[in-house]
């Protein structure tokens, strides 16, 4: 059955809150999901005023700002804070995208800072994506061909070919797009692939090398992996790269459908 | 350990009816379908009173002229067009069209102004016709 509410164990409380030091001039208040496994309480929301004036101007500069001067206990991944390693995804005001490329001043009022949606938490901000990335294996990410090669030659691409990878290839697996997915919350651990995954499936049926299109349609012929999908399409409204993984999934079904 | 770790909030805090006409009209399309099936239990009813005699097409009547009956009728019109109009979107969706995010905004307001347009219009025909005339 699909659960709108949380378990008792998720409903998040209120939590400590942080004022900024007397003097400063631009404050912008921060609302940030805490949880730790350590102690046994629900998660909360701890209130963080932050001179804005004195932090850098990304929201990733904030949460490195709270880590390093306000509470070291804030846990959150990120890593080349340029928009390509899709560690900093979170919920921001609402909506999953990357810390690293959004502008405070993006954003008015009191931002929320939550963790990518409907994940198990392991602790703050870092959520448990191994189902995301089974799911980008079960894919088989990689060119499988056959037909061998002359020693020392490439399998070739006609820049038309080429050119058909573009907007599937760019995927940062920042899962901004499964994690906004409301069939993915229902359906991501009953099989449905996810909008990650089906892009990255179909960046590969799509390429001209690779020879097991077929075999590959013939995984996705399902009702849950594939067929989940409900074109909602979040994942194209929240991807940090300006990827359409809808519209590859759209593609894909047609595929699927043709074949049979 | 696993099964004590809490689940991140999703519903509660993801901007679900945003200006970007991706998850709401998808939401409204669920709600307005289970609305319309209530409008089946009406239809439904009225065929029985219907076939059950003079009296009890009687009390159907007078329980659809009522006030309530009025605005129920009316909530169920803009469940259908709404439900019709945003299904015809999605099976476009479907075929591989209108998926960018411009068309996906565009083809969500036209969408709204069309149910507003054929329900408004609707019971100002019906009003227009035979209440009021």
């Amino acid at each position: 059955m699909v659960e709108f509410a949380l378990p008792k164990n998720s409903v998040v409380v209120k939590g400590k809150h942080f004022k900024a030091a007397s003097g400063a001039k631009n404050i912008r208040v921060f609302e940030i999901y805490r949880w730790d496994p350590e102690l046994g309480e629900n998660p909360r929301y701890d209130t963080f005023e932050i001179d804005v004036d004195n932090c850098g101007p990304m929201i990733l500069d904030v949460l490195m700002k709270i880590k390093d001067e306000i509470d070291t206990t804030l846990v959150f991944r990120r890593s080349c804070r340029e928009g390509i390693c899709g560690s900093c995804a979170f919920n921001i005001n609402g909506k999953n995208t990357l810390a690293c490329t959004r502008k405070i001043g993006e954003y008015k009022g009191k931002i929320r800072i939550y963790p990518l949606p409907h994940r198990p938490v392991i602790k703050d901000l870092v959520v448990d994506l191994s189902t995301p990335y089974a799911q980008y294996e079960a894919i088989e990410p990689w060119l499988k061909a056959d037909i061998p090669v002359e020693r020392d030659k490439e399998r070739l691409q006609s820049p038309t070919e080429r050119a058909k990878l573009d907007g599937l290839w760019e995927c940062i697996l920042c899962f901004c797009c499964s994690t906004s997915c409301p069939s993915y919350w229902w359906n991501g651990e009953r099989g449905y692939f996810g909008p990650s995954a089906l892009l990255q499936a179909y960046r590969w049926v799509e390429d001209s090398r690779d020879e097991y299109m077929g075999e590959r349609l013939a995984e996705l012929d399902d009702h849950s992996r594939l067929f989940s999908c409900h074109t909602i399409m979040n994942c194209m409204d929240v991807c940090p790269k300006n990827l359409n993984p809808g519209k590859a999934i759209a593609e894909l079904k047609k595929l699927v459908v043709a074949r049979n | 350990m696993e099964n004590k770790r809490p689940i991140s909030p999703h519903l509660q805090i993801y901007n679900i009816f945003s200006k970007d006409m991706t998850s709401g009209p998808s939401f409204l399309n669920r709600i307005t379908g289970i609305i319309s099936a209530f409008g089946l239990v009406y239809l439904t009813a009225w065929l029985v009173c219907l076939a059950m005699g003079e009296m009890y097409y009687e009390y159907f009547i007078w329980f659809i002229t009522s006030w309530f009956g009025y605005l129920s009728l009316i909530g169920f019109t803009f469940a259908f067009y709404y439900h019709l109009i945003n299904g015809l979107r999605f099976l476009i969706f479907d075929l591989g069209y209108w998926l960018s995010r411009k068309e996906m905004f565009l083809s969500g307001v036209w969408m709204i102004i069309l149910t507003l347009v054929a329900s408004v219009g609707t019971w100002a025909f019906i009003f227009s016709q035979y209440i009021l005339a």
